[in-house]
């Protein structure tokens, strides 16, 4: 964590070595947040360059308050809702065949796992991915998500239910 | 002691490794004698490494990207003026952003060592803007 603060404040000092290191630390990881939300490849990408161009230009502004991780995703985040929201303002759905590259490899029971993850709406999938891959702890991910513990608990809860519904 | 509900709320954030210690023992401590809760940690955590799995399935970002965020966040330089000598002088520069936004700065040279005095960059940070 100390070691991100390092590269995050080197790159507050416009350090571009820095930036292309904290990218190359965060940029997947973005990326497959962004897919979980958005269930779409392309505007992952999207998100990944907003996200990373803003960290670029605001990372002065970091106060050091929470993880830098929280931070990055919770720009990442907003970036992601932003675009959720147009789409749906434009009538455009989620191309969810454009998650897996070619699901040919994957056996039987990831494709089952895919398919009930995305059966579940964005604000679970997104605590789903938080915790079991991100793993945060549930109070970072209520300050992530600016909502109480007791929702980020339930939202869970609905979550594996429905999880252990489909894949049973 | 910890209640079934409480505990199974809990949990999945005990496979994951974060609660604090003092929920980390009361869950041990309920799961050791509730078999139900039991199973609910062997479901969960089944279900936990199955979601790693297919998240890290989702190949990495493509290279493209990065090379469209080091040619978005980068300012073309339009001009520079440089007044006084290398020990002692002040520089001004003008750019433009890849988005178009143009950025004033200067700095103060004092003995060879730049120091910025003047930022449009800051103050739009100050101001919020992206």
């Amino acid at each position: 964590m100390a070691h991100e603060r390092d590269l995050l404040a080197r790159v507050a000092r416009r350090d571009e070595a820095s930036f292309q290191r904290l990218y190359d630390e965060f940029a997947t990881r973005i990326f497959r947040y962004a897919i979980t939300i958005l269930r779409n490849r392309h505007l992952a990408e999207e998100v990944v360059q907003e996200t990373m161009i803003t960290v670029w230009d605001k990372a002065s502004t970091y106060v050091g308050s929470s993880r830098v991780s929280t931070w990055i995703f919770g720009i990442a985040r907003h970036k992601a809702y932003d675009i959720l929201k147009g789409e749906k303002k434009g009538g455009r759905t989620a191309d969810v065949s454009a998650v897996m590259d070619d699901p040919a490899p994957a056996i039987e029971r990831e494709i089952q796992v895919h398919t009930a993850l995305d059966g579940l709406p964005p604000d679970q999938r997104e605590i789903v991915f938080l915790t079991f891959y991100e793993n945060l702890p549930y109070r970072a991910i209520a300050s992530l998500l600016e909502i109480p513990e007791g929702t980020v608990k339930s939202r869970m809860y609905h979550a594996k239910k429905k999880l252990t519904e489909a894949l049973s | 002691m910890m209640q079934c509900e409480q505990v199974r709320e809990l949990i999945p954030w005990y496979v994951n490794a974060t609660l604090s210690r003092d929920e980390a023992a009361a869950v041990a401590e309920h799961i050791a004698q509730c078999t139900s809760c039991r199973e609910e940690l062997a479901q969960t955590l089944q279900l936990s490494l199955q979601i790693h799995t297919v998240i890290e399935d989702v190949p990495p970002v493509p290279k493209s990207v990065w090379d469209t965020v080091r040619g978005e966040k980068g300012e073309v330089p339009l001009g520079s003026l440089n007044l006084g000598s290398f020990l002692l002088g002040l520089s001004l520069g003008l750019s433009v952003t890849r988005r178009g936004r143009p950025r004033f700065t200067s700095d103060l040279r004092l003995f060879g060592r730049q120091m910025p005095i003047y930022s449009t960059r800051e103050k739009e940070e100050q101001n919020g803007v992206s």
